[in-house]
């Protein structure tokens, strides 16, 4: 293994995220390449924080786009502060400025507020990373305007001018696959599937995470939520759910599972109420092995 | 990052001409991406290499197990590669028959059906092709069909963007126009600026059913048809039955007998059975090389549109028929 993918790994681990080779790769290249990386999954795999563990790797700062529905430009990139541009006017109004100079003032870059992406671009000192999280929340509009602006890092403000980033951030785009992204925006990226981990990995987040766990707690926790996993479930818990449990046990001080716990908590990783009622279903007739047999 | 021997570049772009023949995406930036990615791995580990290439060329996870299928044949030794490597074939349809051939294998009927078959509308293994005869159509119900797809095409046709425009019946304040209003009266808000969102034209892909069951309304179907590819640029108009085929051209002639003419020629499986998940299938499964309603509707992206025409009985959704 070539010796930065190892140390990306090895950084990431320390920033407690328990990853392996293929993610590491996949952030070393776009590191290297310089181009963003897409990140797709399942809900709770662990996207997000690759750009967290991203930044503080590269010790810049993590500027953050959550997608939604109808995100435009105005929320996204640049608004211009229309309270102190009018309180400016106010002030300004015995002045003997003419009105082109006052419009070109409250036109500037004082008045900007700068949304992510702006802020992406015009960040001083380190590169920061931009995370935009979600990406396929967002409508297919947005996608093509994103297009733009992540191939040049350069955005025209027709009052200002053009803004052109002196150091490109890193990019993450994270999605869920509510909607399948073009092939525009996928061909501008690398691209990266993290699956749900396997056991033993699982495991490994599951301590690392929460270092003051009972390792028989820990390993029947993944073992459990392994076996959901197989159900069909409305909304399969990730290993974020794995997480929120095991912290949720540990606060109660439980040391092994018994069925009564398992169904005191099912709110820590179910979500759905469909979901809550096949799954104590399962629990009545004794069909989640996990809880049967002790571990060894 | 250490430079790549011409040896390896050549060979990388002969495994990307391979991964596109095989319907995977990818223009020569790719391929560009895919060298540079190699040189920043080791190229001497098997799996480091594997990790690089993947994460340049695969660009959606549906495609990884083609990618590793390819890469393990490609990359293992001088051995020439097969023209068909082991791939995974997406999952056989469950039917009996197998997946759906393309190749005119069964023989064909013409015009008459089997009755039988007519009696019963039950899903039949017999692929029943046949031409239509068009000329039948009346000239004025042509014309009030006609009206009415354009209105129906122009209330498609346009939808709110992204972009804004100023305009007195907008629905919201344009807060930098009104504040630049306000600079003459001293910051008094004295007149309100309004924006709407710009229109946009909507892209159509439209798949209608042209089988047996549709008969009955196959007559305003066309003219429906012939309206909407006529009346706008942006439509891509594919037929289906048992097979599928793009009518696009054909529809788009000078005058609605032509079309009428072109379409009767190029239609085969007129009045045929339905497949729509087979056809699904195939659409997804080539999807990518030209023709196919999905690569269209790719193609054309954003603010597409796909409609599909069809009475909803069908011999079979086949196993991918939901997943587009």
């Amino acid at each position: 293994m070539r010796e930065e993918i190892q140390r990306i790994q090895q950084a990431m681990e320390r920033e407690g995220y328990v990853t392996d080779r293929a993610v590491a790769t996949a952030v070393h290249l776009s590191m290297t390449l310089g181009k963003p990386l897409l990140v797709e999954g399942h809900p709770g795999v662990g996207k997000t924080e690759i750009a967290k563990v991203l930044a503080v790797m590269q010790q810049g700062d993590l500027i953050r786009l959550q997608c939604y529905e109808g995100l435009d430009a105005t929320t996204a990139l640049y608004e211009w502060n229309y309270p102190k541009q009018l309180l400016h006017i106010r002030l300004q109004q015995d002045g003997d400025q003419s009105v082109a100079a006052r419009e070109a003032d409250i036109f500037s870059e004082r008045f900007l507020l700068k949304r992510p992406l702006l802020a992406a671009i015009t960040h001083q000192g380190r590169p920061p990373v931009l995370l935009i999280d979600e990406v396929d929340r967002a409508d297919e509009e947005f996608e093509a305007f994103l297009l733009e602006v992540l191939s040049d890092f350069q955005v025209t403000i027709p009052e200002v001018g053009t803004v052109r980033a002196e150091a490109r951030p890193s990019v993450v785009l994270t999605s869920n696959r509510a909607r399948d992204l073009s092939d525009a925006l996928r061909r501008r990226c690398l691209y990266l599937w993290i699956d749900y981990p396997s056991l033993e990995k699982e495991l490994r987040i599951v301590r690392t995470r929460i270092p003051g766990i009972d390792e028989r707690l820990a390993r029947e926790v993944t073992a459990f939520i392994h076996s959901l996993r197989r159900l069909k479930l409305a909304k399969v818990p990730g290993v974020a759910e794995s997480l929120d449990w095991a912290r949720a046990l540990v606060v109660l001080h439980a040391t092994h599972l018994d069925e009564e716990l398992v169904r005191e908590t099912l709110g820590c990783f179910l979500k759905d109420e469909e979901d809550l009622r096949t799954v104590s279903a399962r629990l009545d007739a004794g069909e989640l092995p996990a809880l049967a047999s002790p571990v060894a | 990052m250490s430079a790549v021997s011409a040896d390896l570049v050549e060979h990388t772009a002969r495994f990307c001409r391979r991964l596109r023949a095989e319907g995977l995406p990818l223009g020569p930036g790719d391929t560009l991406d895919a060298t540079r990615a190699l040189g920043s791995v080791d190229l001497v580990d098997r799996e480091d290499v594997r990790l690089g290439l993947r994460a340049t060329l695969v660009k959606r996870v549906e495609d990884a197990p083609l990618f590793d299928a390819l890469f393990e044949s490609f990359w293992s030794g001088p051995a020439p590669v097969p023209r068909n490597p082991p791939v995974v074939p997406p999952d056989a349809d469950e039917d009996s028959e197998g997946p759906a051939s393309i190749s005119p294998r069964r023989r064909s009927v013409h015009a008459f059906q089997d009755l039988e078959e007519l009696a019963i509308p039950a899903p039949s293994s017999r692929e029943a092709l046949g031409r239509q005869d068009f000329a039948s159509f009346g000239e004025e119900e042509l014309r009030a069909v006609t009206t009415l797809a354009r209105r129906i095409a122009r209330r498609l046709s346009a939808r709110p963007g992204r972009r804004w425009k100023l305009s007195r019946r907008g629905e919201q304040v344009s807060l930098r126009r009104t504040l630049r209003e306000a600079l003459k009266t001293g910051g008094e808000l004295s007149t309100l600026t309004w924006r709407r969102r710009k229109l946009r034209r909507t892209r159509l892909v439209i798949l209608a059913d042209v089988s047996g069951s549709m008969d009955l309304y196959a007559r305003l179907l066309l003219q429906f048809l012939y309206a909407l590819q006529n009346a706008f640029s942006r439509v891509e108009t594919f037929v289906f039955a048992t097979r599928l085929s793009r009518v696009t051209d054909e529809l788009r002639a000078p005058g609605y007998r032509a079309a009428l003419g072109n379409l009767s020629d190029r239609v085969q499986d007129w009045s045929g059975g339905t497949r729509i998940g087979e056809r699904w299938w195939w659409c997804s499964a080539t999807a990518g090389r030209p023709a196919t309603p999905t690569c269209w509707a790719r193609r054309s992206r954003s603010c597409t549109g796909v409609q599909v025409a069809s009475s909803g009985s069908t011999r079979s959704w086949g196993a991918r028929g939901t997943s587009l």
